[in-house]
């Protein structure tokens, strides 16, 4: 069942063991700022006035990431959280291409779930240059590396002929892209 | 036999023909997906001493054949914390199934047939942790092998036909759904 998500939804899920203890829940995910990819989520404990944990859960630890837990092996897998931070906010970021268009700023982190999940494309709010009709968000596919800077996200060219405008579609949008990519090298 | 059938039932030393106390809760093996043991207040009838869940009662050669929790885990599941029922169900995977609402299982070998939810169920072989937090199950989309479908819950078999775009999907029962992903 390969699903996928916006990176949001996460916060407040469990993080479960495969043993069926939950010490912790999401409390952010960590994208890394250099490649675009997920590096990790910080943790809290459970409930309303859960306070943050030292906990860090890496994302290289995670067993399986589904739309409502993200589960474990152990909690030997709980690291302390890297003092830089590693990453930061990639949400804000511009959306441009290698050829200079910009195409809009980053809303969310889409990722796919199941064993390897990964951050597949975000959700932009589109500048006028690639807004298709009257859509206020569109998804955007990711290759498997890209550049990340303080500002800008650089994509290729090519990202944006395969621009969904719905959730539903845009797993086989990804897919086309990605070999697109492949064929061209 | 139903876990929660079991609960209450009287257990019997079998030399003295005395009540000895009532099933508390039972202890599942997540290794071998069997029920090991019955426990009777805060002591334990490992499953090989009994002859299994009767109709009316569970039967001990002695009162002495009760052993003490021998470890953590036990502690854990004679004190009450671990009680599956109600727990929250999990694949590996992340996707939660549903609250477990009770557990079938062969009454003379201890064999756990199916996890039952509340208009689902699934293989109990699937089963990887009972925790106090939720049951965790393998999710069958990882194994190499085709899965056998019979394993799956309805909600993962209609995932199934809808990733497939099977029409009249929303229709089917669980066998009409097992058949069409054949």
């Amino acid at each position: 069942m390969k699903k996928l998500l916006r990176a949001s939804t996460l916060v407040g899920r469990p993080v479960v063991t495969l043993a069926g203890e939950s010490p912790l829940e999401i409390r952010d995910v960590v994208f890394d700022r250099s490649a675009g990819g997920l590096i990790g989520f910080t943790l809290r404990k459970h409930g309303f006035l859960g306070g943050p944990v030292r906990e860090w859960l890496p994302w290289s630890k995670v067993h399986g990431l589904g739309p409502d837990a993200a589960v474990i092996g152990t909690t030997d897998v709980f690291d302390d959280e890297p003092d830089d931070g590693g990453g930061g906010d990639v949400l804000g970021s511009r959306v441009v291409t290698e050829d200079g268009t910009h195409l809009g700023d980053v809303v969310e982190v889409i990722i796919s779930t199941g064993p390897d999940a990964e951050a597949v494309g975000f959700e932009i709010e589109p500048t006028e240059a690639c807004r298709a009709g009257d859509a206020t968000a569109v998804f955007l596919p990711l290759p498997d590396t890209i550049a990340v800077s303080d500002e800008n996200v650089i994509v290729p060219d090519a990202a944006r002929d395969y621009i969904a405008d719905d959730l539903s579609g845009f797993g086989g949008a990804v897919a086309d892209f990605r070999s697109r990519l492949r064929e061209k090298n | 036999m139903r876990w929660r059938k079991s609960l209450g039932k009287p257990v019997i030393d079998r030399s003295s023909g005395e009540t000895i106390g009532e099933v508390t809760t039972l202890i599942a093996s997540v290794e071998s997906h069997r029920i090991t043991g019955i426990v009777v207040d805060d002591r334990i009838a490992p499953w090989s001493t009994t002859r299994g869940i009767g109709h009316d009662a569970v039967t001990v050669p002695s009162v002495d054949a009760l052993t003490e929790p021998t470890d953590g885990d036990e502690k854990r599941i004679v004190d009450g914390d671990v009680d599956p029922l109600g727990r929250s169900v999990y694949t590996e995977d992340g996707f939660a199934l549903g609250s477990l609402t009770d557990i079938d299982f062969d009454a003379d070998t201890g064999e756990i047939g199916r996890l039952l939810l509340a208009d689902d169920d699934l293989a109990g072989s699937r089963m990887l942790g009972i925790g106090s937090f939720a049951v965790v199950v393998r999710s069958r989309d990882r194994t190499g092998a085709e899965a056998d479908l019979s394993d799956l819950s309805k909600a993962e078999l209609y995932e199934r036909a809808r990733a497939r775009d099977l029409p009249g999907r929303s229709d089917m029962t669980k066998q009409e759904l097992i058949a069409a992903l054949s």
